[in-house]
C-alpha cells in the first residue's frame, strides 16, 4: 500500500469518527454524512473497512429492518458482536458511515467482537460478522463494495413510486445488485414471484424460505377451534362473508404486483395465498412457480399480539431434514416471513441454528416496527407503515387485537417518504370499518388531510375522526397518554421521527444510533 | 336511478390507488340514493360493453401496460371506441390516457400504436414529470380547480381537432411546455392527475357524474353534498404548491 492510499484511508476513518461524534454530541442521529465524508478522503472506502468481515446482507421492499434485527441479536447473544447498521441508515453513505467508523487508522476492521474467546472456526471464518441492511435502489452501489457473504431478499412490493419508480425498476435495480456480487449466497423468498425470479440466470447458490399451503390451511382450523364463532383473521380475506380465506385470485379489484408470470406474461395460478401475491404461484404455460423451500413453515400454531408459534421444516445442506418448533417473540403473519429469513441466512452462514432460534424467541422489536411503549399506564404500540403491502399487514393484524383501542395514523409527504400519498387509496382501511374494537381514531401529519378523507371513503363516520394539525404533535401525545384504553400508531417514516423520540423519552428509552 | 360503472383493466392498470376513483363514484352515489353498480372487465375477458354508462380506466407499469397492447388490439379496442363516439362518459388516468390516443413513441424511438380514439401522440421523455400539480377545467368542463400528483415521463400533444381538459397552474401537464393538460373528447375525461383524482376534487367527480345521467336520464341536477374534509384536502395540496 502506497504512502498516498493509507494516508488517504486514515483521513476518511478520522474524519467520520469525527464528524459522527460531533453529530452526536449535538443530538443528531448522523448516519450519512460521516460516510460521506470518509467517502470524499477515499472512494472505496468500504471496500477496505469491511475486508474480511463475513457480512450478510438484507435486502427487499418490507421487513429489512426486522430481519436484521432477529439476526444481528441472535449473533450479539451469542456473543459474535456483529456490526449492524440497526440506526435504517441503510444507503451507500450509511453503510460506509458503520464500517469506517469501526475501522482503525489503517482501515482494517478493530476487533469489534466484545468476547475474544468466541471459537473462530464455528460457522464463517474471520470471526468478524456483520448484518447489513441495505435499500434495493442502493444494492447495486453497496454489494460491490462490500462483498456480502449472504444476501437476503424478503419481498417486493409497490413502494414510494415516485421515489423508486415501478416495482420492476426496483426488481430490476435488486437484480443488477446481485450481478455483482456473484459469489452471495441468494436467500430468497419462494412465496414471491417477482424475487423468485432473482435465481433465474444467476451463479450464486439460492437457499429458499417460504410458508407452506398448511400452514394455511391449519392455521384456519386452529383459529376455528379456538374462536368459534368469533374468527379473527389472519390473512387478507377476499371478502366479508369468506373472512378467513386467504386472498382469492379472483377478486378482480383486489391490488397484485404481479398478476402475470414474469417470464412469459401469462396469469399465474395460485394453489393458496398468504398475503399480497405471497404464495402458491405457478405459471400454466411455461411452468415458471414456487421453488421448493428449503426452509419453510409448516404450521402457524398460534399469533397472539405479543408473539407467534410456528413449525419450520429445514432442509439441510446434506438433503438431511428436520422440523422444528420456532417461537417468535413478534406478532404478525409478516414477521413469521422475516423470522423463516433470518433462519435461512443463519442457515446460508453455516452458523448454529440454535442461536438464532434463541433470539426469535427472546427478540425484541426495532425502531419503530411494533415497538411497545407504556407510559403512564397506556399501552403504546408503534407499527411503521410505508406501503400498501405493510400497511394492510398491520390492519389485520389490528383485527386480530380483541379489546378496545385507539387508533394513530399518521402521514407525512417528506423526501424520505415519497411525495405521493396516493398508496393510501390501495390500503384496505375498509376492513378496519368492521373492527368493533376501535373506539376512536386520530389523524396527524402534513398530509392528515388525505388520511381523514380516505378514512371516510372507507365507511368511517366523520365524527369519529379527529384530525389534530401537524404543529400540534404535543396535543396529539397528551391524548395519546389521556387514552383509557391501548393506543396503537401507525406512522410513515418521517411522522414516525418525531412521534417515536417523544414516546422514547417519556418511557425513558435510548435514542437510536445509541443501540 | 341507476348507473353502470365499468373498470376496465383493474388487473394491469391499478397503480397509485386508482381504484379510490371508484370508490369515489360509488360512494357518492350511494350518499344520493342513486343505484350503482361496478363491473370488473379484466384483461383476456371478451365482455359486451355496450351497457355501460361511465368507463374507468387507470395507469399501470410499463410491463404490465405491454400485456394489454395485443388484448386492446384484438378484444376490446373496437367496443370502446364504439362507446366513446356514443358519449359514453370516460375517465381515463395516466397510461390509460395515453392508450386512447394514436401512439406512444419511446425515447428510444420504438413506436406502439395504441386505441387512436382521440386525437393526440405521446413521445417518451428522458426527464420523469414528478410532483404535486394543479389545473383549472376548461369552461365546458364547469371551470373547478384539480388538484393531483403527476408521475410520467411520456410527453402528450394534442391534434388540433381536439381540447385539452384543463389548463396547467402549477406543475407539467400534458408535456411541461404549452400548459396543457389532458384531453377533453366528447365525454371522455382524461388526465395525467392520480392521487387519485377524483375524491380531492369533488366538483370533478360531480360533473362526470353529472355528464353520465344526464346523456342517460335527461335533465339532471345532483343534491349537494357535505365536502369539508373534500374540500379541505384539495385545499391542503393547492396550499403545497
Amino acid at each position: 500500500m502506497s504512502g498516498k492510499d493509507s494516508f488517504q484511508i486514515a483521513l476518511a476513518v478520522t474524519s467520520c469518527r469525527f464528524s459522527r461524534l460531533i453529530l452526536r454530541g449535538l443530538n443528531r442521529g448522523g448516519t450519512s454524512l460521516p460516510g460521506k465524508l470518509a467517502m470524499w478522503f477515499r472512494r472505496d472506502i468500504l471496500a477496505v473497512t469491511s475486508e474480511g468481515v463475513e457480512t450478510i446482507l438484507v435486502t427487499g421492499t418490507n421487513g429489512k429492518t426486522t430481519t436484521a434485527a432477529m439476526l444481528s441479536h441472535a449473533m450479539q447473544e451469542a456473543g459474535r458482536a456483529p456490526l449492524s447498521n440497526s440506526s435504517g441508515a441503510n444507503l451507500l453513505s450509511g453503510v460506509t458511515a458503520e464500517f469506517a467508523a469501526a475501522a482503525d487508522l489503517r482501515g482494517r476492521p478493530m476487533r469489534w467482537r466484545k468476547n475474544p474467546d468466541q471459537p473462530a472456526e464455528a460457522g464463517m471464518g474471520s470471526g468478524l460478522y456483520a448484518v447489513i441492511e441495505c435499500d434495493e435502489g442502493a444494492l447495486h452501489h453497496v454489494a460491490p463494495l462490500l462483498h456480502p457473504r449472504v444476501i437476503v431478499v424478503t419481498n417486493i412490493f409497490r413502494d414510494q413510486l415516485d421515489r423508486y419508480g415501478e416495482v420492476m425498476h426496483t426488481l430490476e435495480a435488486i437484480r443488477e445488485g446481485i450481478r455483482l456480487a456473484p459469489e452471495a449466497v441468494l436467500c430468497l423468498n419462494a412465496d414471491d414471484s417477482l424475487v423468485a425470479s432473482l435465481a433465474l440466470d444467476v451463479p450464486n447458490p439460492v437457499i429458499w424460505f417460504g410458508i407452506e399451503e398448511t400452514a394455511v390451511q391449519e392455521r384456519q382450523d386452529a383459529v376455528n377451534t379456538v374462536d368459534n364463532g368469533d374468527r379473527r383473521r389472519f390473512f387478507v380475506s377476499a371478502g366479508e362473508e369468506t373472512e378467513n380465506r386467504p386472498l382469492s385470485p379472483d377478486s378482480p379489484d383486489k391490488i397484485s404486483d404481479a398478476r402475470y408470470c414474469i417470464r412469459c406474461g401469462t396469469e399465474y395460478i395460485y394453489r393458496y395465498h398468504t398475503y399480497a401475491h405471497l404464495g402458491g404461484f405457478c405459471c400454466p404455460s411455461c411452468g415458471f412457480s414456487r421453488p421448493l423451500p428449503d426452509v419453510a413453515v409448516t404450521s402457524i400454531d398460534g399469533i397472539d399480539t405479543g408473539s407467534s408459534k410456528v413449525h419450520m421444516r429445514i432442509r439441510g445442506r446434506e438433503g438431511e431434514i428436520q422440523e422444528l418448533p420456532v417461537r417468535i417473540a413478534l406478532p404478525a403473519v409478516y414477521n413469521i416471513y422475516n423470522a423463516a429469513a433470518a433462519l435461512t441466512a443463519y442457515a446460508a452462514s453455516k452458523l448454529p441454528l440454535q442461536e438464532i432460534l434463541k433470539g426469535l424467541e427472546h427478540m425484541q422489536s426495532s425502531f419503530g416496527r411494533m415497538e411497545h411503549f407504556k407510559i403512564g399506564g397506556v399501552s403504546i404500540q408503534m407499527i411503521l407503515v410505508k406501503n400498501p403491502a405493510g400497511c394492510n399487514q398491520a390492519l389485520d393484524y389490528l383485527c386480530t387485537v380483541k379489546e378496545p383501542c385507539t387508533l394513530v395514523l399518521c402521514l407525512n409527504d417528506l423526501d424520505a417518504d415519497g411525495h405521493d400519498v396516493s398508496w393510501i387509496w390501495d390500503v384496505d382501511y375498509e376492513k378496519l370499518s368492521g373492527c368493533g374494537n376501535i373506539r376512536r381514531i386520530l389523524v396527524w401529519g402534513r398530509r392528515a388531510e388525505d388520511l381523514q378523507l380516505r378514512l371516510k371513503y372507507a365507511g368511517f363516520e366523520e365524527k369519529r375522526i379527529r384530525r389534530v394539525p401537524e404543529k400540534e404533535l404535543k396535543k396529539l401525545l397528551d391524548v395519546t397518554y389521556r387514552s383509557q384504553v391501548p393506543v396503537f400508531i401507525l406512522p410513515n417514516y418521517t411522522a414516525m421521527l418525531p412521534l417515536r423520540d417523544a414516546l422514547r423519552r417519556a418511557a425513558g428509552k435510548d435514542s437510536f444510533w445509541k443501540g | 336511478m341507476e348507473l353502470k360503472i365499468c373498470h376496465l383493466y383493474p388487473d394491469v392498470l391499478n397503480l397509485y390507488g386508482d381504484r379510490g376513483n371508484i370508490l369515489c363514484l360509488q360512494k357518492r352515489l350511494e350518499w344520493r340514493g342513486i343505484e350503482c353498480r361496478v363491473d370488473y372487465v379484466k384483461l383476456g375477458e371478451q365482455s359486451d360493453l355496450t351497457g355501460y354508462d361511465l368507463f374507468f380506466i387507470g395507469g399501470g407499469q410499463d410491463f404490465d401496460q405491454e400485456i394489454l397492447l395485443e388484448d386492446l388490439r384484438t378484444r376490446k379496442g373496437p367496443e370502446i371506441g364504439a362507446a366513446l363516439e356514443d358519449g359514453r362518459t370516460f375517465l381515463c388516468i395516466c397510461g390509460g390516457y395515453q392508450m386512447m390516443g394514436h401512439y406512444y413513441e419511446t425515447a428510444e424511438g420504438e413506436k406502439c400504436e395504441f386505441l387512436g380514439a382521440i386525437d393526440f401522440y405521446t413521445v417518451g421523455g428522458k426527464k420523469r414529470m414528478i410532483g404535486n400539480y394543479a389545473f383549472r377545467l376548461g369552461d365546458e368542463s364547469g371551470g373547478s380547480t384539480v388538484v393531483g400528483f403527476e408521475n410520467h415521463s411520456g410527453r402528450t400533444r394534442l391534434g388540433s381537432g381536439v381540447r385539452p381538459l384543463g389548463k396547467v397552474l402549477k406543475g407539467y401537464g400534458n408535456n411541461g411546455k404549452d400548459k396543457t393538460e389532458g384531453v377533453r373528447y366528447r365525454n371522455a375525461f382524461c388526465t395525467y392527475s392520480h392521487g387519485p383524482v377524483l375524491p380531492k376534487n369533488p366538483a370533478f367527480a360531480d360533473l362526470l357524474l353529472e355528464t353520465t345521467l344526464r346523456r342517460k336520464y335527461g335533465a339532471c341536477t345532483l343534491e349537494p353534498l357535505q365536502d369539508q374534509f373534500e374540500n379541505l384536502a384539495h385545499d391542503t395540496v393547492l396550499k403545497k404548491i
